[in-house]
């Protein structure tokens, strides 16, 4: 599944760096796709293998940053 | 040109944290796996280590004081962050090198010039009202390198070779990943519109956030979030203050009659007519030297602090040669425009030019430094 997050701590191309190493850290997620602009991050995972919780945990691991899904 | 000193000063205060932000990531995913590597090798099968286990060992490592570390490790990490702080060093100054250069090419004449400080004022206003989070426009004014160059950047980092090229590399790389201060740094070496002077606000900068870039890789310090946010508002304000600096050169090499100059320069033109008003032959500024009917001689010395006299009076209406002296000068002052005139003359580091100014209308005739920082006025009357 996608599902996007809301990352307002995201502040310059080192930290969509750090969020596009989920994809290497992590099988369950396929792809990440960041957002400076919106600071936002969607990332589509296999939701049988991890679920949103974590996938928030996950974030806040390589980067410190508190993330919220956004609402469908 | 600007403050050099304040160019490292900036460095020191607010770019090795800034700039940390952004690049500090890198290097401590390399001490990163220097840890793993010292760690795992007490596991009895290091292999394959899952990211939270990683994470684990990693606060393990940072928790021991850098003085329980071996003796090699702690001589690796310094190794490392040296290497990588030396290539950065090296390679911001290229790039200053190149941005000055490049400012050479767009900056044609005096005018030209002015439209650039200025522009380079938006792009700094923008990124210091981005950091306030003013208004989620302004998130624009940032330089984002392409996907492709961070998944580079970011895989190399986690190179796992024991090698010192890597961190030697990817201090080299940061030139790709500017943080905020640094953007405004390279948007004024492009201003200087000079190789040289590009090179040297690039070098002063990135020597001047080592230190503390160091202490705080050494340490493999977080800095808190609320540290952060703080701190972001005093970058921001720096920021503002170069801005300003922008706009004030911008202003100056367009002729604008509004600026911080022309205002003083007005305030000084007044008492100077007001004086001559009571007085005669003793106020006469003493640099008009000599006058033969036909044209008259007027003095300019160009020193490193800028042009003495800054106003100077001359007959209108009456053809000018206009001597421009330098003696050991090293400053731009050197670099000579008259805006309204589109006169614009390097001088010698030591030695005298001469400028034929044809008759001029009663007024003033404002004269500049091709940076718009040094300034000053002839009073034709």
């Amino acid at each position: 599944m996608k599902q996007i997050f809301s990352v307002p701590e995201i502040h310059c191309s080192s930290c969509l760096m750090l969020l596009e190493g989920l994809e290497e850290d992590h099988s369950a997620i396929k792809n990440v796709r960041t957002d400076l602009i919106k600071k936002e991050v969607e990332i589509e995972f296999d939701e049988l293998k991890m679920s949103t919780n974590e996938i928030i945990e996950a974030i806040d691991e390589i980067s410190g940053y508190k993330a919220t899904p956004n609402a469908n | 040109m600007p403050n050099i000193w304040l160019v490292f000063l900036t460095g020191l205060t607010t770019g090795g944290l800034s700039c940390l932000a952004v690049q500090g990531g890198l290097l401590a995913n390399v001490i990163g796996n220097q840890a793993e590597d010292e760690i795992s090798s007490d596991l009895k099968n290091p292999g394959q280590i899952s990211p939270a286990t990683k994470k684990d060992l990693l606060n393990r490592y940072n928790n021991i004081h850098p003085n329980s570390r071996s003796a090699a490790s702690r001589n690796n990490i310094t190794l490392s962050i040296i290497l990588f702080l030396i290539s950065k060093i090296i390679a911001y100054t290229i790039l200053g090198f190149g941005l000055g250069y490049l400012g050479t090419m767009i900056q044609l004449s005096p005018i030209a010039r002015g439209v650039l400080m200025i522009a380079i004022t938006i792009f700094m206003l923008g990124t210091a009202l981005r950091m306030l989070n003013v208004h989620p426009i302004f998130r624009y004014f940032q330089i984002q390198p392409p996907r492709f160059v961070r998944t580079f950047i970011r895989r190399l980092s986690k190179n796992r070779k024991e090698d010192f090229a890597t961190p030697a590399f990817l201090g080299a790389l940061t030139v790709l990943i500017p943080c905020g201060i640094t953007q405004a740094m390279m948007a004024l070496a492009i201003g200087t519109g000079s190789p040289l002077y590009g090179a040297v606000i690039m070098f002063a900068f990135t020597v001047g956030a080592s230190p503390l870039f160091f202490i705080l890789a050494y340490f493999t310090t977080r800095i808190s979030e609320s540290l952060n946010a703080n701190f972001v508002k005093v970058v921001a304000v720096i920021i503002l203050i170069f801005a300003l600096y922008s706009l004030e050169s911008g202003l100056n090499l367009i002729g604008s009659p509004i600026s911080y100059a022309a205002y003083k320069q007005r305030l000084e033109l007044k008492s100077i007519t007001s004086q001559n008003t009571n007085d005669t032959a003793a106020n006469q500024p003493p640099v008009v030297s000599s006058e033969d009917g036909i044209s008259q001689i007027v003095t300019i010395n160009a020193t490193d602090y800028g042009y003495e006299p800054r106003i100077l009076k001359a007959k209108a209406n009456s053809p000018t040669q206009l001597i421009l002296v330098t003696n050991n000068t090293y400053s731009c002052s050197r670099a000579f425009v008259i805006p309204s005139l589109k006169i614009q003359e390097v001088l010698e580091e030591t030695g005298t030019k001469t400028i034929n100014i044809p008759p001029q209308k009663p007024g003033f005739l404002k004269f500049t430094c091709s940076m718009g920082m040094y300034t000053g006025n002839i009073l034709f009357d």
